[in-house]
Protein backbone atom coordinates (compact mmCIF):
# COMPACT_ATOMS: atom_id res chain seq x y z
CA UNK A 1 0.00 0.00 0.00
CA UNK A 2 1.27 3.43 -0.82
CA UNK A 3 1.95 5.40 2.27
CA UNK A 4 1.71 8.89 0.92
CA UNK A 5 -0.69 11.00 -1.01
CA UNK A 6 0.59 12.03 -4.37
CA UNK A 7 -1.33 14.50 -6.42
CA UNK A 8 0.13 14.87 -9.83
CA UNK A 9 -1.04 17.34 -12.42
CA UNK A 10 0.27 15.41 -15.38
CA UNK A 11 -1.91 17.42 -17.68
CA UNK A 12 -4.06 20.36 -16.67
CA UNK A 13 -7.23 18.33 -16.91
CA UNK A 14 -5.79 15.23 -15.22
CA UNK A 15 -5.63 14.75 -11.52
CA UNK A 16 -3.97 11.54 -10.39
CA UNK A 17 -4.44 10.74 -6.74
CA UNK A 18 -2.89 7.74 -5.10
CA UNK A 19 -4.72 7.17 -1.87
CA UNK A 20 -3.09 6.51 1.45
CA UNK A 21 -1.47 8.90 3.86
CA UNK A 22 0.70 8.88 6.90
CA UNK A 23 -0.07 10.43 10.22
CA UNK A 24 2.81 12.79 9.51
CA UNK A 25 0.97 14.10 6.47
CA UNK A 26 -2.09 14.62 8.61
CA UNK A 27 0.00 16.43 11.21
CA UNK A 28 1.55 18.58 8.53
CA UNK A 29 -1.92 19.50 7.30
CA UNK A 30 -2.86 20.50 10.82
CA UNK A 31 0.02 22.99 10.75
CA UNK A 32 -0.86 24.29 7.31
CA UNK A 33 -2.44 27.50 8.59
CA UNK A 34 -0.04 28.09 11.45
CA UNK A 35 2.05 31.24 11.54
CA UNK A 36 5.76 31.01 10.93
CA UNK A 37 6.42 31.66 14.61
CA UNK A 38 4.19 28.75 15.60
CA UNK A 39 5.87 26.49 13.08
CA UNK A 40 9.28 27.37 14.47
CA UNK A 41 8.13 26.73 18.04
CA UNK A 42 6.45 23.45 17.06
CA UNK A 43 9.56 22.24 15.23
CA UNK A 44 11.73 22.94 18.25
CA UNK A 45 9.16 21.21 20.44
CA UNK A 46 9.74 18.06 18.40
CA UNK A 47 7.13 18.28 15.62
CA UNK A 48 9.21 17.72 12.51
CA UNK A 49 6.08 17.88 10.39
CA UNK A 50 5.86 21.58 11.27
CA UNK A 51 9.16 22.02 9.49
CA UNK A 52 7.65 20.28 6.45
CA UNK A 53 5.21 23.18 6.26
CA UNK A 54 8.08 25.66 6.45
CA UNK A 55 9.71 23.83 3.55
CA UNK A 56 6.49 23.88 1.54
CA UNK A 57 6.11 27.57 2.24
CA UNK A 58 9.60 28.71 1.26
CA UNK A 59 11.13 26.12 -1.05
CA UNK A 60 10.19 28.00 -4.22
CA UNK A 61 11.88 31.20 -3.08
CA UNK A 62 15.00 29.44 -1.90
CA UNK A 63 15.22 27.28 -5.01
CA UNK A 64 14.77 30.38 -7.19
CA UNK A 65 17.56 32.13 -5.32
CA UNK A 66 19.87 29.13 -5.64
CA UNK A 67 19.07 28.73 -9.32
CA UNK A 68 19.88 32.37 -10.05
CA UNK A 69 23.27 31.96 -8.41
CA UNK A 70 24.22 28.47 -9.56
CA UNK A 71 22.37 28.34 -12.88
CA UNK A 72 21.76 24.62 -13.02
CA UNK A 73 18.78 22.66 -11.80
CA UNK A 74 20.91 20.01 -10.08
CA UNK A 75 23.08 22.47 -8.18
CA UNK A 76 20.09 24.57 -7.19
CA UNK A 77 18.21 21.49 -5.91
CA UNK A 78 21.24 20.29 -3.93
CA UNK A 79 21.80 23.67 -2.37
CA UNK A 80 18.11 24.18 -1.57
CA UNK A 81 18.17 20.95 0.42
CA UNK A 82 21.37 22.08 2.11
CA UNK A 83 19.86 25.46 3.02
CA UNK A 84 16.84 23.86 4.70
CA UNK A 85 18.99 21.37 6.61
CA UNK A 86 21.18 24.23 7.85
CA UNK A 87 18.05 26.14 8.82
CA UNK A 88 16.69 23.13 10.70
CA UNK A 89 19.91 22.76 12.66
CA UNK A 90 20.03 26.47 13.47
CA UNK A 91 16.35 26.86 14.30
CA UNK A 92 16.85 26.96 18.10
CA UNK A 93 19.13 29.96 17.60
CA UNK A 94 16.62 31.81 15.38
CA UNK A 95 15.59 34.75 17.56
CA UNK A 96 12.75 35.91 15.30
CA UNK A 97 14.21 39.39 15.15
CA UNK A 98 13.58 39.19 11.42
CA UNK A 99 10.94 37.26 9.55
CA UNK A 100 11.50 33.57 8.92
CA UNK A 101 11.65 34.30 5.19
CA UNK A 102 14.38 36.90 5.66
CA UNK A 103 16.33 34.50 7.86
CA UNK A 104 16.04 31.70 5.31
CA UNK A 105 17.11 34.04 2.52
CA UNK A 106 20.11 35.04 4.61
CA UNK A 107 21.12 31.41 5.01
CA UNK A 108 20.49 30.91 1.30
CA UNK A 109 22.57 33.87 0.15
CA UNK A 110 25.46 32.82 2.39
CA UNK A 111 25.23 29.25 1.12
CA UNK A 112 25.19 30.41 -2.50
CA UNK A 113 28.15 32.74 -2.05
CA UNK A 114 30.10 30.05 -0.21
CA UNK A 115 29.32 27.54 -2.93
CA UNK A 116 30.50 29.97 -5.58
CA UNK A 117 33.69 30.56 -3.67
CA UNK A 118 34.30 26.85 -3.29
CA UNK A 119 33.70 26.00 -6.91
CA UNK A 120 33.82 27.63 -10.27
CA UNK A 121 30.12 27.18 -10.76
CA UNK A 122 29.78 30.70 -12.06
CA UNK A 123 31.78 29.72 -15.14
CA UNK A 124 29.63 26.77 -15.94
CA UNK A 125 27.63 26.97 -19.09
CA UNK A 126 23.95 26.17 -19.06
CA UNK A 127 22.47 23.83 -21.64
CA UNK A 128 20.28 25.86 -23.92
CA UNK A 129 17.41 23.43 -23.61
CA UNK A 130 17.26 24.21 -19.93
CA UNK A 131 16.99 27.92 -20.33
CA UNK A 132 13.75 28.55 -22.16
CA UNK A 133 10.90 26.70 -23.66
CA UNK A 134 10.20 27.78 -27.21
CA UNK A 135 6.83 29.43 -27.42
CA UNK A 136 4.59 28.53 -30.36
CA UNK A 137 4.67 32.03 -31.81
CA UNK A 138 8.47 32.24 -31.70
CA UNK A 139 10.62 30.98 -34.55
CA UNK A 140 13.52 28.65 -33.72
CA UNK A 141 15.93 31.33 -34.90
CA UNK A 142 14.40 33.90 -32.58
CA UNK A 143 14.48 31.43 -29.71
CA UNK A 144 18.15 30.73 -30.36
CA UNK A 145 18.94 34.42 -30.46
CA UNK A 146 17.08 35.00 -27.23
CA UNK A 147 18.86 32.11 -25.53
CA UNK A 148 22.21 33.45 -26.63
CA UNK A 149 21.34 36.84 -25.25
CA UNK A 150 20.16 35.27 -22.00
CA UNK A 151 23.43 33.34 -21.72
CA UNK A 152 25.34 36.60 -22.18
CA UNK A 153 23.34 38.29 -19.43
CA UNK A 154 23.85 35.35 -17.06
CA UNK A 155 27.56 35.31 -17.78
CA UNK A 156 27.78 39.04 -17.14
CA UNK A 157 25.89 38.73 -13.85
CA UNK A 158 28.25 35.93 -12.82
CA UNK A 159 31.15 38.34 -13.21
CA UNK A 160 29.73 40.92 -10.83
CA UNK A 161 31.24 41.28 -7.36
CA UNK A 162 29.48 39.02 -4.87
CA UNK A 163 27.54 41.64 -2.97
CA UNK A 164 26.38 43.37 -6.16
CA UNK A 165 25.35 40.02 -7.56
CA UNK A 166 23.43 39.11 -4.43
CA UNK A 167 21.67 42.47 -4.43
CA UNK A 168 20.78 42.16 -8.12
CA UNK A 169 19.38 38.64 -7.68
CA UNK A 170 17.34 39.57 -4.61
CA UNK A 171 15.96 42.73 -6.20
CA UNK A 172 15.55 41.95 -9.90
CA UNK A 173 14.62 38.26 -9.67
CA UNK A 174 13.29 37.66 -6.18
CA UNK A 175 11.66 41.10 -6.25
CA UNK A 176 12.25 41.69 -2.57
CA UNK A 177 11.86 45.19 -1.14
CA UNK A 178 15.06 47.08 -0.45
CA UNK A 179 14.36 46.95 3.28
CA UNK A 180 14.26 43.16 3.30
CA UNK A 181 17.38 42.92 1.17
CA UNK A 182 19.11 45.18 3.68
CA UNK A 183 18.05 42.83 6.49
CA UNK A 184 19.26 39.79 4.55
CA UNK A 185 22.62 41.26 3.67
CA UNK A 186 23.09 43.04 6.99
CA UNK A 187 23.40 46.50 5.50
CA UNK A 188 21.40 49.69 5.20
CA UNK A 189 18.75 50.48 2.61
CA UNK A 190 21.01 53.18 1.20
CA UNK A 191 23.85 50.70 0.81
CA UNK A 192 21.52 48.22 -0.90
CA UNK A 193 20.39 50.83 -3.40
CA UNK A 194 23.97 51.90 -4.03
CA UNK A 195 24.97 48.26 -4.57
CA UNK A 196 22.07 47.76 -6.91
CA UNK A 197 23.02 50.86 -8.85
CA UNK A 198 26.63 49.69 -9.26
CA UNK A 199 25.48 46.17 -10.15
CA UNK A 200 23.30 47.56 -12.94
CA UNK A 201 25.97 49.93 -14.18
CA UNK A 202 28.57 47.15 -14.26
CA UNK A 203 26.13 44.78 -15.91
CA UNK A 204 25.46 47.26 -18.70
CA UNK A 205 29.18 47.83 -19.14
CA UNK A 206 29.90 44.09 -19.35
CA UNK A 207 27.10 43.57 -21.87
CA UNK A 208 28.31 46.45 -24.01
CA UNK A 209 31.81 44.96 -24.08
CA UNK A 210 30.56 41.86 -25.85
CA UNK B 1 20.16 71.50 -8.57
CA UNK B 2 22.50 68.67 -7.60
CA UNK B 3 22.84 65.52 -9.66
CA UNK B 4 20.89 62.44 -8.66
CA UNK B 5 22.53 60.15 -6.12
CA UNK B 6 23.02 56.41 -6.68
CA UNK B 7 19.93 55.69 -4.60
CA UNK B 8 17.92 58.23 -6.55
CA UNK B 9 18.86 56.63 -9.86
CA UNK B 10 17.48 53.35 -8.52
CA UNK B 11 14.35 55.11 -7.28
CA UNK B 12 13.95 56.80 -10.67
CA UNK B 13 14.22 53.48 -12.51
CA UNK B 14 11.69 51.91 -10.15
CA UNK B 15 9.30 54.85 -10.37
CA UNK B 16 9.79 55.82 -6.75
CA UNK B 17 11.57 59.15 -7.15
CA UNK B 18 9.71 62.25 -6.05
CA UNK B 19 8.56 64.72 -8.69
CA UNK B 20 11.00 67.47 -7.75
CA UNK B 21 14.06 65.27 -8.20
CA UNK B 22 12.55 63.63 -11.24
CA UNK B 23 12.29 67.05 -12.88
CA UNK B 24 16.06 67.29 -12.71
CA UNK B 25 16.29 64.60 -15.38
CA UNK B 26 14.61 66.95 -17.85
CA UNK B 27 17.37 69.50 -17.49
CA UNK B 28 20.47 67.37 -16.89
CA UNK B 29 21.77 65.29 -19.80
CA UNK B 30 24.38 63.49 -17.69
CA UNK B 31 21.80 62.27 -15.19
CA UNK B 32 19.41 61.40 -18.00
CA UNK B 33 22.06 59.18 -19.63
CA UNK B 34 22.83 57.51 -16.34
CA UNK B 35 19.15 56.87 -15.67
CA UNK B 36 18.80 55.30 -19.13
CA UNK B 37 21.78 53.03 -18.43
CA UNK B 38 20.18 51.83 -15.20
CA UNK B 39 16.84 51.21 -16.88
CA UNK B 40 18.48 49.32 -19.77
CA UNK B 41 20.38 47.11 -17.34
CA UNK B 42 17.20 46.29 -15.43
CA UNK B 43 15.49 45.38 -18.70
CA UNK B 44 18.40 43.13 -19.70
CA UNK B 45 18.50 41.41 -16.31
CA UNK B 46 14.79 40.80 -16.07
CA UNK B 47 14.60 39.49 -19.65
CA UNK B 48 16.27 36.30 -18.43
CA UNK B 49 13.48 34.28 -16.93
CA UNK B 50 13.91 31.18 -14.83
CA UNK B 51 12.52 28.03 -16.43
CA UNK B 52 9.59 26.88 -14.33
CA UNK B 53 10.18 23.33 -13.11
CA UNK B 54 7.51 20.73 -13.69
CA UNK B 55 4.70 20.67 -11.13
CA UNK B 56 5.97 17.36 -9.77
CA UNK B 57 9.36 18.87 -9.10
CA UNK B 58 8.22 20.67 -5.95
CA UNK B 59 6.84 17.47 -4.45
CA UNK B 60 10.09 15.71 -5.19
CA UNK B 61 12.15 18.54 -3.76
CA UNK B 62 10.16 18.74 -0.53
CA UNK B 63 10.33 14.93 -0.18
CA UNK B 64 14.07 15.09 -0.66
CA UNK B 65 14.43 17.84 1.93
CA UNK B 66 12.24 15.84 4.30
CA UNK B 67 14.54 12.86 3.92
CA UNK B 68 17.51 15.04 4.70
CA UNK B 69 15.81 16.43 7.79
CA UNK B 70 14.83 12.93 8.93
CA UNK B 71 18.51 12.03 9.05
CA UNK B 72 19.17 14.94 11.40
CA UNK B 73 18.92 14.64 15.17
CA UNK B 74 15.89 16.34 16.73
CA UNK B 75 16.61 20.01 17.36
CA UNK B 76 16.14 21.26 20.90
CA UNK B 77 16.03 24.65 22.52
CA UNK B 78 19.14 25.15 24.63
CA UNK B 79 18.38 24.50 28.28
CA UNK B 80 19.47 27.92 29.36
CA UNK B 81 17.36 30.91 28.81
CA UNK B 82 18.98 34.33 28.33
CA UNK B 83 18.10 35.48 31.85
CA UNK B 84 19.48 32.32 33.36
CA UNK B 85 22.56 32.52 31.18
CA UNK B 86 23.18 36.09 32.38
CA UNK B 87 22.96 34.95 36.00
CA UNK B 88 25.25 32.06 35.21
CA UNK B 89 27.69 34.50 33.63
CA UNK B 90 27.80 36.61 36.78
CA UNK B 91 28.28 33.55 38.95
CA UNK B 92 31.04 32.27 36.71
CA UNK B 93 32.83 35.61 36.79
CA UNK B 94 32.72 35.66 40.60
CA UNK B 95 33.94 32.09 40.82
CA UNK B 96 36.83 32.76 38.46
CA UNK B 97 37.78 35.91 40.36
CA UNK B 98 37.68 34.11 43.69
CA UNK B 99 39.59 31.15 42.37
CA UNK B 100 42.35 33.44 41.18
CA UNK B 101 42.37 35.44 44.39
CA UNK B 102 42.59 32.35 46.57
CA UNK B 103 45.55 31.13 44.58
CA UNK B 104 47.15 34.55 44.81
CA UNK B 105 46.98 34.73 48.63
CA UNK B 106 50.26 34.38 50.54
CA UNK B 107 50.49 30.82 51.82
CA UNK B 108 51.79 29.58 55.09
CA UNK B 109 53.52 26.29 55.20
CA UNK B 110 52.32 23.79 57.70
CA UNK B 111 54.63 20.90 58.54
CA UNK B 112 53.03 17.65 57.40
CA UNK B 113 53.19 16.11 60.80
CA UNK B 114 50.95 18.83 62.18
CA UNK B 115 48.14 18.28 59.74
CA UNK B 116 45.18 16.42 61.21
CA UNK B 117 47.03 16.01 64.47
CA UNK B 118 46.30 17.18 67.94
CA UNK B 119 45.82 20.92 68.48
CA UNK B 120 49.13 22.74 68.13
CA UNK B 121 50.98 23.74 71.18
CA UNK B 122 52.36 27.22 70.62
CA UNK B 123 54.78 26.25 67.89
CA UNK B 124 54.41 29.62 66.32
CA UNK B 125 52.55 32.82 66.88
CA UNK B 126 51.26 32.72 63.30
CA UNK B 127 47.84 31.17 62.80
CA UNK B 128 47.79 27.73 61.28
CA UNK B 129 45.96 27.45 57.99
CA UNK B 130 43.16 24.94 57.96
CA UNK B 131 44.21 22.16 55.60
CA UNK B 132 40.83 22.18 53.88
CA UNK B 133 40.64 25.91 53.34
CA UNK B 134 41.79 26.05 49.72
CA UNK B 135 41.61 22.82 47.80
CA UNK B 136 37.93 21.95 48.35
CA UNK B 137 36.86 25.51 47.56
CA UNK B 138 38.74 25.72 44.28
CA UNK B 139 37.84 22.16 43.32
CA UNK B 140 34.17 22.79 43.96
CA UNK B 141 34.33 26.08 42.14
CA UNK B 142 36.02 24.49 39.19
CA UNK B 143 33.56 21.61 39.12
CA UNK B 144 30.68 24.06 39.23
CA UNK B 145 32.12 26.04 36.34
CA UNK B 146 32.96 22.94 34.37
CA UNK B 147 29.44 21.54 34.77
CA UNK B 148 27.83 24.82 33.86
CA UNK B 149 29.98 25.36 30.81
CA UNK B 150 30.08 21.77 29.59
CA UNK B 151 27.62 22.29 26.78
CA UNK B 152 27.87 26.02 26.47
CA UNK B 153 28.40 27.37 22.97
CA UNK B 154 30.59 30.33 22.23
CA UNK B 155 27.78 32.37 20.69
CA UNK B 156 25.54 31.80 23.70
CA UNK B 157 28.31 32.72 26.11
CA UNK B 158 28.94 35.95 24.24
CA UNK B 159 25.23 36.75 24.15
CA UNK B 160 25.05 36.18 27.89
CA UNK B 161 27.76 38.77 28.38
CA UNK B 162 30.24 36.20 29.63
CA UNK B 163 33.07 37.37 27.46
CA UNK B 164 35.59 39.67 29.13
CA UNK B 165 38.74 41.31 27.96
CA UNK B 166 41.80 39.10 28.36
CA UNK B 167 43.25 39.64 31.80
CA UNK B 168 40.29 41.70 33.01
CA UNK B 169 39.50 39.35 35.88
CA UNK B 170 43.15 39.09 36.91
CA UNK B 171 43.58 42.83 37.05
CA UNK B 172 40.31 43.23 38.97
CA UNK B 173 41.43 40.74 41.58
CA UNK B 174 44.89 42.27 41.83
CA UNK B 175 43.24 45.58 42.69
CA UNK B 176 41.72 44.04 45.83
CA UNK B 177 43.43 44.45 49.17
CA UNK B 178 44.52 41.25 50.93
CA UNK B 179 41.63 41.67 53.36
CA UNK B 180 39.16 42.05 50.51
CA UNK B 181 40.50 38.95 48.80
CA UNK B 182 40.18 37.01 52.00
CA UNK B 183 36.60 38.22 52.44
CA UNK B 184 35.78 37.27 48.87
CA UNK B 185 37.23 33.82 49.44
CA UNK B 186 35.09 33.37 52.53
CA UNK B 187 31.97 34.44 50.64
CA UNK B 188 32.68 31.90 47.94
CA UNK B 189 33.20 29.10 50.42
CA UNK B 190 29.98 29.98 52.23
CA UNK B 191 28.08 30.06 48.95
CA UNK B 192 29.41 26.70 47.86
CA UNK B 193 28.77 25.10 51.23
CA UNK B 194 25.22 26.40 51.36
CA UNK B 195 24.57 25.13 47.82
CA UNK B 196 26.06 21.76 48.61
CA UNK B 197 23.99 21.58 51.79
CA UNK B 198 20.69 22.45 50.15
CA UNK B 199 21.34 20.25 47.13
CA UNK B 200 20.71 23.14 44.76
CA UNK B 201 22.25 23.22 41.39
CA UNK B 202 22.71 25.98 38.93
Amino acid sequence: MLSRTWIAHVQPEWKVTLAGSTSRDADARSFADATDAHLVAATIAGHREAFDVIVERYQRQIYGLCFRFLRTHEDASDLTQDVFIRAYRSLPRFKQESSLGTWLYRIGVNACLNRLSASSAQDRSVPLAETHAVSPEESPADALLRDERAAEVRAAIARLPKKQRATLVLRAYQELPHEQIAAILGSSVGAVKANFFHALKNLKKLLDER
Amino acid sequence: MTHLSESEFVDAAEGALDAVRLAHLDTCAACRDQAQTVRAAIRAATSVTMPEPSPLFWDHLSARIREGIAAEPQVRRNWWRPRFAAALGCAAAVLIAVGISVRGLPRQTVPPHLVNSEPPVALSSAPIVEPSSEAPATDAAWALLRDAASDMQLDDANEAGMSVRPGAVDSAVLDLTPAEREALGRLLQDAIKSRSGSGKTL
